[in-house]
């Protein structure tokens, strides 16, 4: 068991250091978080890790009980840590997960869409790659006939939307497991998130403005390029790919 | 087991389940487009009153949702939906990436095939006195080190920089959060590495690396990115193995 301590000291200096006994008491619930954050970045702190209890902190850091259990609190929301009874709080095994809905990020970043846009689609660059390094023969193949599915499906005379998006999520997430890496494949689970909304309305566009073959045929590009293992070829399969979501989404 | 459960007990069910309905319900009006980036939510007096609930377990869940970047305190004039990119919107998606289980190889792995999203972006979008500017940085680095060695501490803050710096000239906010949350992750893993490379003197490679980066960059070759992070990776790889198990912290 890790013995976590630690003071404010290091984590106070950039918020106004011997001013702190001032701050109003949301700042400190937030230096209390920002140093457990610290501390789990550093590997100071692992998963299954006990922390200290609310009395520990708050004598430790010299506060009241309320602050820390608000910071507590909202670390258990963010699924960072876990309260078992009469043992203590840990840090999460089961890897941090929140259960907020993800539109909502969609709606938020509606006027950041093109920043949005260009974020993911230059994920794809190395989740491409990663693919070609790590991918079985097999895998690839498989990436290759679900594209194909995926295209027949926008195609098809009575293709409906949902079921459309489905596929796509299942084709997305199929690639980053290609890639076997598991730090990669929680960053773009991050992406897939905040990019929810916005590839909802892609397929919704692209039925409307007529452009689902071609949106479809993006992903039969990304595949070709696995099979060939084409790493050179990567930007420029990207490169048209934007193209069309900016199209999808921005005009 | 055989004790009854108290009623401190039921109470603290019902204050969670309340919280979450609280959280839900403002999410669920985000998503559905009734509550829309910029809007006010009612005060924590409101809610309470409204729902016959207390005011902690309302403050409890209007601070989650400003943990999660969804809504703003504003002080003495309400809470609001966020509008627009925040960095706090992303930090909670981030505790997934940081509490993956990983090796040092995929760490690796996921650092320097993230470069080639980085990378693809920067040479999208950086300007060309940019891209001059971090050559002539690179170069005078190396010439340094060419004139005299370099000891560890001087290596990590001089690489440490230029990388924050490349990782800016992509001009994307989303992009440059992730790179930051990257590097951290990163940190421990390098400063062991670059510190085994300056005693073995090993250290020249890494600089052979950066200076062929950032030619790529100058000249916008995006054809030539794969292969210089092929490289690259090897490196590491050769680097971390270098290390001896018996210094493996850095503090």
């Amino acid at each position: 068991m890790n013995n976590f301590t630690f003071s404010l000291e290091s984590a106070d200096t950039e918020s106004g250091g011997s001013l702190l006994s001032s701050l109003p008491r949301s700042n400190i619930s937030q230096i209390i978080i920002d140093t457990i954050t610290d501390a789990l970045v550093e590997g100071k702190l692992k998963p299954g890790d006990k922390i200290p209890t609310e009395l520990e902190f708050s004598q430790m850091l010299g506060v009241g009980r309320n602050v820390v259990r608000e910071a507590i609190k909202v670390l258990e929301a963010l699924g960072v840590v876990e309260i078992r009874r009469s043992e203590g709080t840990f840090v999460t095994t089961v890897g941090a997960q929140n259960n907020l809905n993800p539109m909502i990020y969609g709606r938020i970043l509606s006027s950041n869409m093109a920043e949005l846009i260009d974020f993911k689609l230059s994920l794809l660059n190395t989740l491409l790659y990663m693919a070609i390094e790590k991918g079985t023969d097999a895998e690839l193949q498989e990436f290759y006939f679900r594209s194909i599915a995926f295209r027949t499906k926008m195609n098809a005379p009575e293709r409906n939307v949902d079921e459309c998006f489905a596929d796509l999520e299942s084709l997305n997430d199929f690639l980053g497991q290609i890639g076997k890496n598991p730090i990669m494949m929680q960053m773009d689970k991050l992406a897939l998130k905040i990019m929810k909304y916005t590839r909802r309305l892609a397929i919704e566009n692209a039925f409307k403005y007529n452009l689902h073959d071609e949106l479809a045929t993006t992903y039969i590009l990304d595949a070709e390029v696995l099979i060939h293992r084409a790493k050179d070829e990567i930007p420029g399969r990207v490169d048209r790919k934007l193209e069309v979501w900016r199209e999808l989404l921005l005009s | 087991m055989n004790t009854l459960p108290d009623s401190r007990l039921f109470t603290s069910i019902a204050h969670a389940k309340i919280s979450n309905i609280i959280i839900e319900r403002v999410t669920s009006a985000i998503a559905d487009g009734s509550l829309k980036p910029g809007d006010r939510i009612p005060t924590e007096q409101e809610f309470a009153s409204q729902l016959g609930v207390g005011r902690n377990v309302v403050r409890e869940a209007i601070k989650v949702l400003e943990a999660f970047g969804v809504v703003e305190i504003r002080r003495a004039d309400g809470t609001y939906v966020s509008e627009g990119y925040n960095p706090r919107l992303l930090t909670p998606l981030f505790y997934g990436i940081i509490l993956a289980e990983h090796t040092d190889e995929e760490l690796i792995d996921y650092r320097i095939s993230f470069l080639y999203s980085t990378l693809y972006m920067v040479i999208h979008r950086a300007t060309d006195d940019e891209l001059k500017h971090y050559e002539q940085k690179v170069r005078q680095l190396c010439e340094e080190v060419r004139r005299t060695p370099p000891t560890f501490e001087f290596l990590y803050e001089e690489i440490g920089n230029l990388s924050s710096l490349r990782d800016s000239l992509c001009h994307n906010p989303m992009m440059t959060q992730v790179d930051s949350m990257s590097a951290r992750l990163f940190d421990n893993l390098r400063a062991r590495a670059l510190k085994t490379a300056v005693e073995q003197n090993q250290y020249q490679e890494i600089l052979d690396s950066m200076l062929d980066e950032s030619e790529i960059m100058l000249h916008r070759s995006m054809n030539r990115l794969s292969a210089c992070l092929d490289q690259r990776i090897q490196l590491w790889l050769k680097l971390v193995k270098n290390v001896p198990k018996a210094s493996i912290t850095h503090e």
